[in-house]
């Protein structure tokens, strides 16, 4: 892979997240009088405001507030979380690191299942087991995140079959035996719902490429099936996998906002929701930054993956 | 006449298609006429009939207010495919546009234009349009302003990639020498053979937006009470998890059978109007 390439898509990485940033800050500032109204409630004076107003900067033309604001971000300083008079980072930390770890789980579990049955339900084209697989993964992506949860609550922590725990959370560093059972359900929920994604995209690039010409001619060559499948198919139809993982990490960082909710899961989409109800603007900035910065720097890192695999890229843009 | 006999033996090739309009047409039907077909009031409270059995009465059982589920889960689907449809509509014809301008004009502004719907899409989905309603506060309408606003950006390239498939076209040049405005060629010339792929984009869509909606109704940040949304259901009813589990499938069914039924519609048109794509997928 070409230095040039790396540096491209890193730069445009930055670009983009420098408009996000900036996107994000004047959503959440569109009203700068209703923040010190949050903190001082509705029946503020004029004269508090003014003064709160003041103090924070709010009073400040747009381009300056964004400034100071970029600049600590910049620096680790996210600010006060309104609602609970504490700094932002830490918590934001520790959330963070709860949420990787359900989506760590799940995209590896979610890999090492979709894509054999994807490559499998390919080559068995229209036997039983493919039409089976094909219908549970049309379900699985017609059936909402929470939906599914609600339903694996109902199934597995209910009265009759209390297998695991519905909601709540126990650090790694605490007890691992029941921290895993407490993400049992949430990443079981999230495993259903991208398995469907990954498997129909692994199938249909797979039926794609087998009707290929390349892999007629490696057929033609006299190589055996599995070399045919492993070594000609497979590599090619992963590329556009790879994307599609990429892409659903994206989906994952909503699934997980969602699934969170259902769980009661201390992570950073439990977080973003709590900042949204309460009206918590710094924490909402922070939140929603530090997610969109996880995505950017996924998908940068699955341009970097989809290079490597694809040489065509590499020399050309 | 020809034309409806056309309709259906195209139909006929394509099963998916024709079950996807079948059950897309008698979920229209139901949202059209919802006020009818429930048998009691959805918004009625009734304290003394609370989480009943399902009966006679009471087909589906009442909910923790002792309202009618089947007359909720009825009138829901006026608020999901009302949010579902406009959505598809406003993406496809804002998303659309822009596209096709995009795709048009070429050199800087094509650059620019999707530079910046890029950036659009590099934000998840659900978390733009929760901080959209974080902004404007929630209601229907910012639902569908909302995820309008994030699906955009797709219909866009569906849009830009189609045109530019036309776009060097000799009936393009033609309207170009004649000395036709520009809007002209977009609209005459460029739209109606650019289209196809925007219907189809729209069509898959329409799921993907009714499941989005509903998420948002979930976490209380969408559709508000007392609405009859599915999504709004299952977040009130989620407090009786264990009690009264009915409570929660009843929508979760409902909005399957909705998607399940656009997705079918969605993928039977693409097979139809795309023939390349057929075997895939």
């Amino acid at each position: 892979m070409s230095p040039v390439y790396i540096l491209k898509r890193f730069c445009f990485m930055l670009v983009t997240l420098f408009c996000i940033s900036i996107i994000i800050f004047a959503i959440t500032m569109v009203l700068p009088g209703n923040l010190a109204q949050v903190i001082l409630g509705e029946f503020a004076t004029d004269d508090a405001l003014r003064a709160l107003e003041e103090q924070m900067g709010l009073n400040l033309p747009f381009y300056e507030q964004y400034g100071r604001w970029i600049w600590g971000v910049l620096h680790g300083n996210f600010g006060h979380a309104l609602s609970m008079d504490q700094p932002i980072l830490p918590l934001l930390l520790f959330r963070l690191k709860n949420s990787a770890i359900l989506a760590a789980f799940s995209i590896v579990i979610v890999t090492i299942i979709a894509i054999p049955l994807g490559v499998f339900a390919a080559l068995r084209r229209n036997s039983a087991v493919d039409r089976i697989i094909q219908v549970s993964s049309y379900i699985g992506i017609s059936v909402p995140e929470f939906a599914t949860g609600s339903l694996l609550i109902i199934a597995l922590a209910g009265p009759v079959l209390n297998l695991f725990p519905s909601a709540g959370y126990v650090p790694f560093s605490e007890d691992v035996p029941k921290a895993l059972s407490h993400i049992v359900l949430p990443v079981m929920t999230l495993v259903i719902v991208l398995i469907a994604h990954i498997m129909r995209q692994t199938r249909s690039e797979m039926i794609h490429v087998m009707q290929s010409d390349y892999v007629r001619s490696a057929r033609l060559r006299g190589l055996s099936n599995t070399m045919v499948v492993f070594k000609h198919a497979l590599r090619n139809a992963l590329m556009p996998t790879i994307t599609v993982l990429a892409l659903d990490v994206g989906y994952l960082i909503g699934s997980v906002v969602v699934i969170e909710e259902v769980f009661a899961y201390p992570g950073i989409g439990r977080l973003i929701v709590y900042a949204v109800t309460s009206r918590d603007v710094p924490l909402l900035q922070a939140t929603v930054l530090t997610v969109a910065c996880v995505y950017c720097l996924v998908n940068f890192l699955a341009d970097l993956a989809y290079g490597l695999v694809n040489p065509r890229i590499r020399y050309h843009s | 006449m020809s034309c409806i006999r056309t309709v259906f033996s195209t139909l006929r090739r394509y099963p998916s298609a024709m079950v996807g309009s079948v059950l897309v047409s008698i979920l229209l039907i139901v949202a059209i006429f919802a006020p009818f077909i429930a048998p009691h009031d959805p918004l009625k409270l009734n304290p003394r009939e609370r989480f009943a059995p399902p009966s006679v009465e009471h087909v589906m059982g009442t909910d923790e207010y002792g309202r009618d589920v089947f007359s909720r889960i009825i009138l829901g689907t006026r608020t999901s495919l009302g949010i579902g449809l406009s959505v598809t509509l406003v993406c496809a014809v804002a998303g659309g546009l822009i596209g096709l301008t995009s795709g048009y004009l070429g050199g800087r502004a094509d650059e620019l234009i999707m530079r910046a719907m890029d950036i659009l899409m590099a934000f998840p989905g659900i978390l733009f349009a929760l901080l959209i309603l974080s902004m404007l506060g929630s209601s229907i309408v910012n639902v569908i302003v909302a995820i309008s606003i994030t699906g955009i950006p797709k219909t866009a390239r569906v849009a830009r990639s189609s045109c530019l498939n036309v776009r060097g076209e000799e009936f393009i040049e033609a309207a170009k020498a004649r000395g036709e405005r520009t809007w002209y060629i977009l609209l005459v010339e460029l739209l109606p053979n650019a289209v196809q792929p925007i219907i189809v984009e729209a069509s898959i869509k329409v799921g993907f937006v009714i499941l989005t909606a509903s998420s948002l109704s979930f976490l209380g940040l969408g559709t508000q009470p007392p609405t009859p949304d599915w999504g709004l259901i299952i977040g009130s009813a989620r407090e009786y998890i264990f009690e009264a589990p009915m409570l929660i499938v009843w929508p979760i069914l409902a909005i399957a059978f909705t998607t399940i039924s656009f997705n079918l519609l969605g993928d039977g048109l693409r097979d139809i109007l795309d023939p390349r794509e057929l075997g895939r997928v």
